[in-house]
């Protein structure tokens, strides 16, 4: 999952969803997650799903190209559905709960930056489990940077081949062994610059979105909606 | 690789909330053992480590979809209580960004967890009988071989209602004062409600004679899986022996182990 592009979406989106808090958005999320989780027939699963793609549509995100993200899901649930249940209905309706979340799952990540979704979750997280998510998401992009340069050079100096599966690995491993050190010395230059400014935990994160706005009615009137699909049908 | 890659709506909501129990139980007694130690020098480490297991996840390894955990590797640098809580960071973004739920983070998390700490655990041990990276070698073929046996049994009963299995004792405090025929019957009833059971989200006859089943059709993937990890993070491990030993604690760098 390209997780620069999704972020890309959800910074410089200008939909509805776009301007609500990510408290809301994640309301929304936990609703339709339940009624994932708690549906017993196929009818209100399709009806929830086909809302959400109008949801997608309405939003003006890029449906041809967030399709492929569902690949993930829908195929691990293929798997686990057809190996317990085999080729029946009750595997359909399997794979079709994960259809649904993953939709839900791509609404609100391309809808909501991740540094916001931190924020909100840092109201019950530990301070240590939170910061440590905020420094992982930079260092995600730290590191991605410097491991594709890597893995460029690996390949046009022949050490990496598509085929050559047993050989790629220990290059592989000793390419993220360079990454690793670099990434372990600039952690110990972190440490460095955190004392001097005076960290003493929870990092501070500056969000477009503060506390609640006429906008969070969007998605809160969604998941009235999703909650009483899944409760009336 | 115990990790499980199954998406929201597959297995039942008990087992989801019990996962997140256990985990939270987890994560704050993990806090309550870091709690001394100074959080500038955790939260970059904690950072970096679990990027770089992200980032190992989402290189492909050829053409077919096999890719790295480096979780035993994050217990051997972090420890335990910092590998748990790594974890837990590590399966939350994870299923934000659609590999595996969100509702199976609980689960994930004690599986993930568990072998970071394990890994840790065995490494220690290990390290003192023989040279660091045959040491870490076993440790990672023991750490996931535990794991994914684990991980098989979660699956596998993650299709069973347990209140079938709570169901026996039910039986046995009716049929207190009936003979041992009546006793049978509850025994064959609870069987029969083992492997017929549906449950609002898993909804699927899971029978009790799909271990042998399921281990089977797991070995190979497995087998191949460990191999993989194996040899990667023996080189891995290698490599920092070489230029930053300290970071294995073969200089004292690492968390004091009677602190354990």
């Amino acid at each position: 999952m390209d997780l620069a592009y999704i972020d890309n979406l959800a910074v410089n989106g200008h939909g509805p969803l776009h301007r609500a808090g990510a408290w809301s958005k994640l309301v929304m999320l936990a609703v339709v997650l339940a009624g994932v989780i708690f549906s017993r027939g196929w009818v209100p699963l399709t009806t929830m799903a086909a809302l959400l793609v109008v949801l997608i549509l309405v939003e003006g995100l890029p449906m041809l190209k967030l399709w492929p993200f569902l690949g993930y899901p829908v195929f691990f649930a293929t798997l686990f559905a057809l190996a317990a249940q085999g080729w029946s209905f009750l595997s359909l309706l399997t794979i079709l709960r994960s259809l649904t979340a993953g939709l839900v799952l791509i609404i609100v990540l391309a809808t909501t930056p991740y540094g916001e979704l931190f924020q909100v979750l840092g109201r019950f997280l530990p301070t240590l489990v939170t910061d440590g998510l905020i420094m992982t998401y930079r260092c995600f992009f730290l590191l991605l940077d410097q491991l594709s340069n890597h893995l460029k050079a690996l390949k046009l100096r022949g050490g990496y081949s598509g085929l050559a599966f047993w050989k790629n690995v220990p290059r592989v491993a000793a390419g993220l062994g360079i990454v690793f050190i670099h990434s372990w010395e600039m952690a110990e230059r972190m440490y460095c610059i955190m004392a001097l400014r005076g960290y003493q935990g929870k990092l501070g994160l500056r969000t477009a979105s503060t506390g609640v706005c006429r906008y969070d009615l969007w998605p809160l009137v969604w998941g009235i909606i999703f909650g009483g699909v899944v409760i009336g049908i | 690789m115990s990790h499980i890659h199954i998406p929201d709506g597959v297995i039942a909501p008990i087992w989801l909330l019990l996962g997140f129990i256990l985990t939270g139980l987890g994560v704050a007694f993990s806090l309550y053992r870091l709690r001394h130690r100074d959080l500038k020098e955790l939260v970059p480490k904690l950072g970096v480590v679990c990027a770089l297991v992200l980032l190992a996840m989402s290189v492909p390894l050829g053409p077919i979809p096999a890719h790295l955990n480096l979780t035993v590797f994050m217990g051997i640098v972090l420890g335990p209580w910092l590998g748990f809580i790594a974890a837990f960071i590590i399966n939350l973004l994870l299923g934000f960004v659609g590999h595996g739920g969100l509702t199976v983070v609980g689960i994930n998390t004690l599986l993930i967890g568990l072998e970071a700490m394990f890994g840790y655990g065995i490494f220690t041990v290990l390290s003192k009988q023989m040279t660091v990276v045959r040491a870490a070698a076993l440790t990672v073929i023991l750490t996931l071989v535990l794991s994914n046996a684990l991980m098989l049994e979660v699956v596998v009963f993650s299709g069973v209602d347990p209140s079938h299995v709570l169901a026996h004792d039910e039986h046995d405090e009716h049929d207190g004062a009936k003979g041992p025929k009546d006793t049978d019957k509850g025994h064959q009833d609870v069987e029969k409600g083992l492997k017929e059971q549906s449950l609002p989200a898993f909804s699927g006859k899971l029978q009790l004679n799909s271990w042998p089943t399921l281990a089977k059709a797991i070995l190979p993937i497995a087998g191949t899986g460990i191999l993989l990890e194996t040899v990667a993070i023996s080189v891995l491990v290698n490599f920092i022996l070489r230029v930053r030993p300290d970071i294995l604690g073969r200089d004292g760098g690492q968390e004091n182990p009677e602190q354990i």
